[in-house]
């Protein structure tokens, strides 16, 4: 009873089992969203329904332990058949023997016999030509009267089974090690340090050991067009207070210290901050416009005069409540303004204003006043957002990977062929078997042992005539 | 543009091809045979120029990317890649009947890209997470795999015609064992094809969102495909199925490469959504 489970669990059969079954429950996990919020299961299903599939994992089928047990048993599975063939294909990789023996031929469906009247030096060197056009290594023995011509060619390719097989164990385990992966996501706002992610999944926060400052961001667009080319974000990453990396990102194109990966994922703007760009102009001579730039909270000082302009802040969509108060509302870019003070040289306040780009002129009528501003643009200042992830088992799925592609294409694209030719001497005429063996690719075997056999044939016909 | 006439040109071509690869069937001549061939070559040169001037078009328009990133590019390209494995498998097995099959497909995909008013044949520009190599080592080998896989359930198809028939019509198609053969063939070159194409898929994955594998519907119906080939493979090479049953399991397979390439897209969310 137990070693007929064995047996099972060690078998070809359960391996396609569970493929059918894998197959199976990933065609489930594409009908029923995964990961999805609350209410759109409800859009679906009965609440009943969703707190048992809840319950069961359904909706959260590839990271649930029914889901990793079948992958573990799969992963055994393929394990076990694999060190069950392993003696036999190593014995096939290894094997000095070449010998045609009885019990191999008895074995052998591709055979011919046939006579040879002669049989001397010239007839060895054109039969070990024959062969060896067709596979390279050629071995003549002698036994007993009896001659052994042996060749073959794609000896390795046993290894191939190997290979794939083994690479997909690597692979899987490679994924199992992302358990001990994290996955989150970081914002941060031009000219700022951060070192900490949240955790995607879950509310949970995670401390980075070194952190990383946003230098800049920025989108650039496909000329004359408003469709983005490039997201780009230079970031610099800062380990124990030294700046030890730069580097601009942009999307397919990340970052990675210390095994952590930041790819760029998205962006935003800041709200009412950034950079503000003023004309200004003196009453008494307003052709004299100069311009100057400034972040929200910054000051400049007015060339000719000396007075300073502090911008205090900047509004997107400057309103006014009951109690005349300045209100806005965010990130909408619909009456932009900013308020300033001016300040003598001395710093000595002097008044008051607000600035409007869509109405450059409406603060003239308030007070006299010493200059002209114009708002003529905003910067908004901008965070990115990227997508920071460690998976210290990635390098077992590409090794996997890549011993997996050489797996198949030895599997598909060689095989072992061998073939024998023994030449016995009976009274005084020669019999002759030819046999041949390949472990795949039968049918285009076939067709070159005829071949062979056919050449063998005519050589020992062209004999023939040359006798008489 | 110049690129859409030549396209067209290959596309009339091909429907011409597979009218010939009908005929074929009932009229075997060799010089016909070879007629239909060089047609079918004429064919798929006018496609690969007009497919590679799309793509230099798309500098002139300031683009600058390979014609494989929305669904007319997709059925353009899937038809060329289609076409030359049939070209090969015709050449290696020096058979045409399965042209009577193939060529239909072919033609009917390349009509639907050129005439169907809900696919957007303009040259679009490519937003930032498609602009990468990978795309075109990704594309490329999915897409020959897709094809490998429709000759295989082309020769499927022939085998169970065959299979209930008897050999009676035998004259009409190669024999049963050698289209088992071209099954298996077909099936082995598509599988290592759409091996690369998963992990060129999952590099990429990984270069642009940091994960190289998250379960979206198209890398999991692509490795559904994957499972049912590769207990395809298992079937035939090591349980010793022969005959109807594989051809059963390979046209089942060929039906899941149909949803991943058109089912995904459409039906279901996801990173490859065009939909969306």
């Amino acid at each position: 009873m137990f070693k007929a489970f064995i047996k099972f669990l060690t078998s070809i059969k359960l391996a396609v089992i569970l493929l059918i079954i894998l197959a199976a429950i990933s065609v489930l996990g594409t009908i029923i969203p995964q990961n999805a919020p609350m209410e759109k299961y409800l859009r679906y299903y009965q609440i009943s329904t969703y707190r048992f599939m809840s319950k069961i994992n359904l909706i959260d089928m590839y990271h649930s332990s029914w889901f990793i047990f079948i992958l573990g048993l799969f992963t055994l599975n393929l394990l076990a058949c694999t060190v069950k063939t392993f003696p036999n294909l190593w014995q096939m990789i290894t094997e000095k023997k070449q010998g045609l023996d009885d019990e191999l031929l008895s074995t052998i469906t591709l055979k011919h016999d046939f006579e040879i009247k002669e049989y001397g030096e010239e007839q060895k060197s054109k039969f070990i030509e024959i062969l060896s056009r067709h596979l390279p290594s050629t071995t003549v023995t002698e036994s007993a009267g009896t001659i052994h011509f042996f060749s073959e060619k794609g000896r390795f390719t046993h290894l191939g089974f190997i290979l794939s097989h083994l690479s997909i164990v690597l692979i899987l385990i490679g994924g199992i090690l992302s358990a001990y992966s994290f996955k989150g996501f970081m914002t941060i706002v031009e000219g700022e340090t951060s070192d900490t992610i949240t955790l995607s999944g879950k509310m949970a926060l995670k401390k980075l050991d070194f952190s990383i400052r946003c230098d800049n961001f920025e989108i650039l667009y496909y000329d004359n067009s408003d469709r983005p080319k490039a997201y780009k974000s230079t970031l610099t990453i800062i380990d124990h207070g030294k700046e030890v990396m730069k580097k601009a990102i942009e999307v397919s194109r990340p970052l990675t210290y210390k095994g952590v990966s930041f790819s760029q994922a998205s962006y935003g703007n800041v709200p009412d901050q950034g950079d503000v760009v003023l004309r200004v102009a003196a009453m008494d001579a307003p052709s004299a416009i100069r311009e100057y730039k400034t972040a929200t909270g910054g000051t400049f000082q007015i060339e000719g005069t000396g007075d300073w302009v502090k911008v205090n802040r900047f509004v997107p969509d400057f309103q006014m409540d009951n109690q005349m108060k300045v209100i806005s509302r965010p990130n909408k870019l619909k009456t932009p303004a900013a308020e300033l003070t001016v300040f003598d040289r001395n710093w000595n306040s002097l008044y008051h204003t607000w600035v409007f780009s869509n109405f450059p002129d409406l603060h003239r009528s308030a007070q006299k006043e010493k200059y002209m501003f114009t708002l003529a643009n905003f910067i908004n200042k901008q965070f990115t957002g990227l997508q920071v992830t460690k998976k210290p088992g990635v390098w077992l799925v590409w090794i996997g990977c890549f011993f997996m592609l050489v797996g198949f294409y030895v599997i598909f694209f060689t095989s072992h062929r061998r073939i024998w030719l023994e030449i016995t001497k009976k009274e005084d005429r020669y019999l002759a078997i030819l046999a041949g063996l390949a472990n795949k690719n039968r049918e285009p075997f076939e067709r070159e042992f005829k071949v062979i056999f056919n050449s063998l044939k005519d050589e020992e016909k062209n004999n023939t005539k040359e006798d008489f | 543009m110049f690129s859409s006439k030549l396209l067209g040109v290959a596309t009339i071509g091909y429907l011409i091809c597979s009218a010939m690869y009908v005929s074929y069937l009932f009229f075997r001549n060799e010089k016909f045979g070879k007629v239909i061939t060089l047609i079918l070559g004429l064919s798929f040169g006018c496609q690969i120029v007009g497919w590679g001037l799309r793509w230099s078009e798309s500098y002139k328009l300031g683009y600058g990317h390979i014609p494989l990133t929305n669904f007319y590019e997709s059925l353009i390209s899937v038809s060329w890649t289609t076409v030359l494995i049939y070209m090969i498998i015709e050449y290696r097995f020096k058979i045409k009947t399965l042209g009577a099959i193939v060529l239909p497909i072919v033609s009917l995909a390349m009509a639907c890209a050129s005439l169907s008013p809900n696919i957007n044949d303009k040259i679009e520009p490519l937003i930032p997470s498609l602009q990468s190599n990978w795309l075109t080592y990704h594309v490329i080998t999915c897409f020959l795999s897709y094809s490998a896989f429709a000759v295989s359930f082309g020769a499927s198809i022939v085998y169970l015609i065959k299979n209930k028939k008897g050999e009676t019509k035998a004259d009409l198609f190669p024999s049963q064992v050698i289209l088992d053969e071209m099954i298996y063939k077909t099936i082995a070159i598509g599988f290592l094809f759409l091996s690369v194409g998963i992990i060129t898929g999952a590099i990429w994955a990984d270069i642009t969102w940091g994960n190289y594998w998250s379960w979206d519907p198209k890398e999991t119906w692509s490795l559904i495909t994957w499972f049912i080939y590769s207990a395809f493979l298992h079937a035939r090479f090591t349980m010793g199925w022969k005959g109807p049953r594989t051809a059963i399991l390979s046209i089942i397979g060929f039906a899941a490469v149909l949803f991943t390439f058109l089912g995904v897209s459409f039906l279901l969310p996801g990173l490859h959504s065009y939909a969306g």
